[in-house]
């Protein structure tokens, strides 16, 4: 009982896997789920909340979400600079932008959340620490991409991204014999999009797990180092850290959604003559 | 060799991979004051244009940060 055990917190670093809770019929449920089944059943009771209380003149809570839903909207509009686009796309990317910022706040914001321990293992943590839900999120954003653009350019038009064939026979068409092996460039750079496409699902995931487990290290690090001013520094860097990356997350999908659907054409509204 | 010491050679590698990170934050905030000083009222769009620029750049250094805990 020297010193020391009032000035340190030393506890175990989380490892990269989550550690199971319970067993259901034999189905392992981690502690990133238990918090996940938290998260969603506080945006239901939230949401019935809504739309119970919604009001002409709006209160407190109201005008607190009102700010919130026109920040995303405007931010995705900015970045689609169409009506048409945001309104498509919003549904799914506003609930993501949600859904990762209530996920890296929760752990930070409720104190005490993440200390609750069942048969000797943390019964919550915070679910982007797991690489289990970010590479979720970004496979199920980009598989959603290529679906859109299947729908919008048909499943050939999908395809000819990929295996441009057509930019092939075109060369082939008008350059001769050097056609042939331009249009054998076209259809490498062609082929590597796909491999791009691998890359996309890695980087997003990669980067949201790497901040999230990153801040929960370093704050147990420094809470075994000196456990009363210092971790204040890195609580900081978590809470600037995980608004930026919801950002970064929410305005990358728009962006690769911009990229796979089709531009909506322009209409001239031409202006009536009066008479 | 013996493994540990193979490992934290290792480790000190990746760690030394995170240094053109810092120099490429600094640049994107260099031009980014640059900019608003030459046009002061794109100033609210160009922060946050910034902070989203650093947030990418940032992004090979997490890859190695997780390589680090992985290792």
């Amino acid at each position: 009982m020297n010193i020391w055990d009032f000035l340190k917190l030393e506890r175990n670093i989380t490892g990269v896997t989550p550690e199971t809770v319970f067993y259901v019929h034999g189905f392992p449920i981690a502690n990133s789920t238990m918090m996940i089944v938290l998260i969603l059943f506080i945006i239901i009771i939230l949401g019935i909340w809504c739309k119970k209380s919604i009001k002409e003149i709006p209160g407190v809570f109201q005008s607190i979400i009102e700010m919130i839903y026109e920040a995303i909207h405007g931010h995705i509009n900015k970045i689609t600079g169409s009506d048409h686009h945001t309104n498509r796309v919003f549904p799914i990317i506003g609930a993501v932008f949600v859904y990762i910022g209530i996920s890296n706040y929760i752990g930070i914001l409720i104190p005490g959340l993440t200390n609750i321990t069942f048969n000797g293992v943390a019964l919550f943590r915070t679910p982007t620490t797991d690489f289990n839900t970010t590479l979720g999120l970004a496979a199920g954003s980009i598989l959603l991409i290529q679906l859109v653009s299947i729908k919008d350019w048909g499943i050939l038009g999908h395809l000819g991204k990929y295996f441009p064939v057509k930019e092939f026979i075109h060369q082939v068409r008008t350059a001769g014999f050097m056609g042939i092996l331009i249009g054998f460039v076209y259809m490498f750079l062609g082929v590597l999009d796909i491999i791009g496409e691998i890359a996309k699902i890695i980087s997003i995931s990669l980067r949201l797990f790497g901040n999230m487990y990153a801040g929960e290290v370093l704050l147990t690090i420094f809470l075994g180092l000196f456990a009363y001013m210092l971790p204040g520094v890195i609580i900081a860097i978590g809470l600037l850290s995980g608004i930026v990356q919801t950002i970064v997350f929410g305005s990358l999908i728009t962006i690769f959604y911009m990229l796979a659907a089709k531009p909506v054409e322009v209409e001239l509204k031409t202006q009536p003559t009066s008479g | 060799m013996e493994t540990e010491s193979a490992r934290l050679i290792a480790k000190a590698l990746i760690i030394l991979s995170m240094m053109p990170t810092a120099v490429a934050e600094a640049w994107v905030a260099a031009k980014a004051m640059e900019a608003m000083g030459r046009n002061p009222s794109v100033g609210d769009a160009m922060f946050t244009r910034m902070i989203v620029a650093m947030a990418i750049c940032e992004s090979t250094a997490i890859y190695a940060l997780v390589a680090f805990f992985i290792i």
